[in-house]
């Protein structure tokens, strides 16, 4: 089930009305300076999880306030009921050395390797749809999918949900590569 | 960031996620892969390669 809707001016209403009905599994992203966009799951009529994404495509059009929205001129929404799950394990390179915990941080979960897997949509930019100069605005057109991980800690299952169908690139790196040492 | 993230996607593996059921992968850790690629473009180490 594929539903794709494109809402101008009535853009603020809609979002104050889908905004509540977001589960905890939803989180809004800073994507560059001004622009923001809305991915998460929420239960369908029946019960079924549905896949909801709201992107921003004016320069600066949605602007996020502790959940509070201001304005909306123009904002796409693609709703899916359609959603695949990934479930990865990751080979370790024998190159790597072992991570050695310093003394001070013998207890500190950030002295162990974290692996990760990022999906890159493939091809990754599609330019015809969005419209939007790749250099300056490419992460706009562009959402990467990263895995949470769970399990024993030091040979971890990374779990990726709510992935729409389709063709990806995935890659499996340890941190700090995925978000940095911030 | 745009050509590093295409150098990076070049190095997974491809897959081709369904609605059907989980899909189950083992991928081989791509992180020395993945430094030297960022390296080659000046990243320095330590800074996310997905940071924007």
């Amino acid at each position: 089930m594929h539903a794709y809707v494109l809402i101008r001016s009535v853009a603020v209403v809609s979002l104050l009305v889908l905004v509540p009905t977001f589960g905890t599994n939803t989180r809004a992203q800073r994507k560059n300076k001004a622009t923001a966009e809305i991915f998460g799951v929420v239960k369908g009529a029946d019960g079924a999880p549905v896949v909801l994404h709201l992107l921003a495509l004016d320069d600066n059009p949605l602007r996020y306030y502790g959940g509070y929205e201001e304005t909306a001129a123009k904002l796409e929404i693609e709703v899916s009921g359609d959603s695949g799950q990934l479930n990865v394990r990751v080979l370790p390179d024998a190159s790597l050395p072992m991570a050695e915990p310093s003394v001070s941080e013998t207890c500190s979960k950030s002295a162990y390797p974290e692996p990760a897997v990022v999906l890159f949509p493939d091809p990754m930019f599609v330019q015809e749809i969005a419209n939007v100069e790749p250099e300056l605005d490419f992460t706009a057109q562009l959402r990467l999918f990263h895995s949470t991980a769970f399990g024993d800690r030091n040979n971890p299952t990374l779990q990726i949900l709510a992935v729409p169908p389709g063709h990806y690139r995935a890659l499996a790196i340890q941190g700090p590569g995925i978000r940095g040492s911030r | 960031m745009q050509k590093l993230w295409n150098e990076l996607a070049a190095l997974g593996e491809p897959v081709t996620v369904q609605s059907a059921g989980p899909l189950e992968l083992t991928l081989p850790d791509k992180t020395i892969d993945a430094d030297r690629t960022a390296a080659k473009l000046g990243v320095p180490p330590g800074r996310g390669l997905f940071d924007w």
